[in-house]
């Protein structure tokens, strides 16, 4: 164990102060200023202008009215297959959609919830942003960036590492496998989310002193249309918790990878893991498999949106305990991998 | 010569009686029917299938404070047999104990006791060398700043120690390689050819100090080299690494003993038919003749002898030279 702090900590000074890490830190900072401008620009074009255009394009529908609308529209299409209409049966998604806003609008109902007061975020075309739409929607971008630097950081730290022969130096000290491959993990991923979190603080800051100050509340939905809500403040802790989730989960794939191929292999197959992941989720939802794969997990903070679990049948909590034992699954087999690889 | 075996002094202390110990002890590091095959894809996994074989059932011992030299071609497998020792290749079969430690069940007490250079030296080229050392110290459980700069001084490299370690030539990474080998004191040094790229200064002061090491501090050192006269001179014994197997291990005394055992005569003289005859018939060695030159394989006998025996039977001998076996034609016989 002693061991393996010490490694920890070399990794951590290594990490933070290799260039690629630094690089990454001010390109997200330049593109974060940018997107913010930008932010700034519309919400000063709009003002002035009368409220029903800065209330997001608000319905005049109250919540019962909305959720009759949804109800009497998939009521139509489940009718029209049932009597033969195959064409017109809807995607899983779509009726995902549908189902997810009948529940929610039917919450809001019971509960009094004006819905233009909601926050869904991730929309960054929403012109009525509030301070807690304005962190979560930037967060959300940089743990985008902050993941693909995880990759590129791991695919580094471990699979150059035994490429370029500096593994081998390491490996005869007297540390064992599997805690200098632990270190490297956590170093990558500490790294990463100190990257991460002091974006969201810093875009905690510029909210305050920028943006309006009103904390929406922010809506949950789930697979099985349990809707919650939740405030600002805990939905930025959640985000930063499932993003955790996502940047463990890329780190230990690229290091999965790297035991097995080179460098380049090791970059490039989470990367475009990572990039089509949607992609790839959207498609084997679709195909209608009981069980769609654990692509998905690799960006399952979708989750956390109206549209629902990207897993079929499945609950946020149940996603959370099958990504946990899937990743206590890998790290075993990577572990394994690794303790029998020869480093030549 | 002097100033370095003083700075050797200052970087591993005063020498202790009790550290030195006799060759011929125990043995300090075992290596038993250890087996690799290289495999690609699938069957690297399940260990089966069709591969190179790079080491076949290769035992050796080594005993405290001995110097051993891995001697063998290309492809032999000496490389392949010390990154088993240290753990870097995970062998198919036999184990590897050293001072009564498994390396299998106590890796982190077994690379305690070890220090170790494998092949070219290779490291974080963007940091400097001093980084380089520091780093390495604190995986290896932390050593005083002192130590450090003792050992960058002992290679010589206190000059360019702060420069990064891409502007490094070969010599001074070599120099480095053995620093970071040597800094923590380890009781077994692993070296895979360490005077590769060195000028022959460097090549001395290695020489030296691994002769030192052993002589006052009692480590045991592994070492590979292409070099034949650098084992002859260095090593108490040699093994010898064909294809992957173990052909043989002699002792210093064997080499000099087996060099000086097989010589090859060359005489020339008026009838050498007739003198091929009685030599093989007198004392049973190897004959050919070559025009008026006779070619003789002596083994272990007196050349003189023979000599004798041509001009006791009226042979006249124009002249007579004896070419002792090279370490050369013995590695060349070994390893075919």
């Amino acid at each position: 164990m002693k061991r393996f702090f010490t490694a920890f900590s070399l990794e951590c000074k290594k990490v933070f102060s290799s260039r690629g890490f630094w690089i990454f830190a001010i390109v997200i900072f330049v593109l974060c200023i940018i997107i913010t401008a930008s932010f700034r620009s519309i919400g000063e074009l709009i003002e002035g202008m009368d409220d029903s255009a800065v209330s997001g394009g608000g319905s005049s529908l109250t919540p019962g009215e909305a959720a009759d609308l949804y109800q009497a529209q998939l009521d139509e299409y489940l009718a029209a297959v049932e009597s033969g209409q195959t064409e017109r049966k809807l995607s899983d998604t779509q009726e995902t959609y549908l189902r997810n806003m009948i529940a929610i609008c039917r919450y809001c109902e019971e509960k009094g919830i004006d819905m233009n007061k909601l926050v869904t975020f991730g929309s960054i075309g929403s012109l009525n942003m509030s301070a807690g739409d304005y962190v979560m929607t930037m967060s959300q971008v940089v743990f985008a960036f902050v993941a693909i630097m995880a990759i590129v950081l791991a695919a580094k730290n471990f699979s150059g590492e035994i490429d370029d022969g500096t593994m081998r130096m390491q490996l005869t000290r007297p540390i064992k496998r599997g805690a200098l491959l632990s270190a490297k993990y956590s170093a990558t991923f500490v790294a990463s989310m100190t990257m991460g979190i002091v974006f969201t603080v810093f875009f905690m800051v510029v909210g305050a002193l920028f943006f309006d100050g009103a904390s929406y509340d922010v809506l949950l939905v789930d697979a099985y249309q349990n809707v919650a809500i939740i405030n600002t403040y805990t939905a930025i802790l959640l985000l930063i918790l499932f993003n955790a989730v996502l940047v463990a989960a890329v780190i230990q794939f690229t290091m999965f990878a790297g035991t097995f191929v080179n460098k380049t292999g090791a970059l490039a197959i989470p990367l475009v893991l990572y990039l089509f992941a949607d992609t790839v989720a959207a498609f084997l939802y679709n195909t209608g498999l009981p069980f769609v794969g654990l692509f998905t997990n690799l960006k399952w903070t979708s989750a956390l949106t109206p549209a629902g679990a990207p897993i079929r049948g499945m609950s946020i909590y149940t996603m959370m305990a099958v990504t946990l034992v899937w990743f206590a699954g890998m790290m075993t087999v990577n572990h394994l991998a690794f303790e029998k690889r020869d480093l030549k | 010569m002097e100033d370095f075996c003083e700075t050797v002094k200052t970087a591993f202390g005063e020498s202790t009686a009790a550290s030195v110990v006799d060759a011929t002890g125990t043995p300090y590091l075992s290596v038993k029917g250890v087996t690799k095959v290289f495999r690609k894809g699938f069957s690297r996994l399940v260990k089966k299938g069709d591969g190179i074989i790079a080491l076949d059932d290769v035992s050796l011992e080594v005993g405290k404070g001995e110097i051993f030299g891995l001697l063998g071609p290309n492809g032999a497998g000496k490389s392949t047999l010390i990154k088993v020792i240290t753990g870097l290749v995970i062998p198919d079969g036999g184990n590897v104990t050293l001072d009564g430690l498994d390396f299998k069940r106590d890796k982190e007490k077994f690379m305690e006791k070890v220090g170790a250079q494998i092949e070219t030296p290779v490291f974080f080229n963007k940091q400097s060398g001093l980084w380089n050392l520091k780093y390495l110290a604190d995986l290896q459980g932390g050593l005083p700043e002192r130590r450090i700069k003792d050992i960058v001084e002992l290679v010589g490299l206190s000059e360019r120690i702060k420069s990064r370690v891409g502007t490094y030539s070969m010599g001074m990474r070599q120099r480095l390689g053995i620093a970071q080998a040597i800094m923590h004191k380890p009781e077994l040094l692993v070296l895979d050819e360490p005077i590769n790229g060195l000028d022959p200064d460097g090549i001395a002061e290695v020489r030296e100090l691994i002769r030192r090491l052993r002589d006052e501090y009692g480590t045991t050192v592994l070492f590979s080299s292409h070099i034949l006269g650098e084992m002859q001179t260095l090593c108490d014994r040699v093994a010898f690494l064909s294809r992957g197997r173990l052909v043989a291990v002699k002792t210093k005394e064997e080499i000099e003993r087996g060099l000086g055992e097989t010589a090859i005569l060359s005489v020339v003289c008026d009838e050498p038919n007739r003198a091929a005859a009685l030599i093989t018939e007198t004392f049973g060695y190897r004959t050919k003749v070559q025009g008026t030159t006779l070619y003789v394989e002596v083994k272990g006998g007196n050349t003189a002898d023979i000599n004798k025996a041509l001009i006791e039977n009226g042979i006249s001998v124009v002249s007579f030279n004896v070419n002792k076996r090279t370490l050369e034609e013995m590695y060349k016989e070994l390893t075919k």
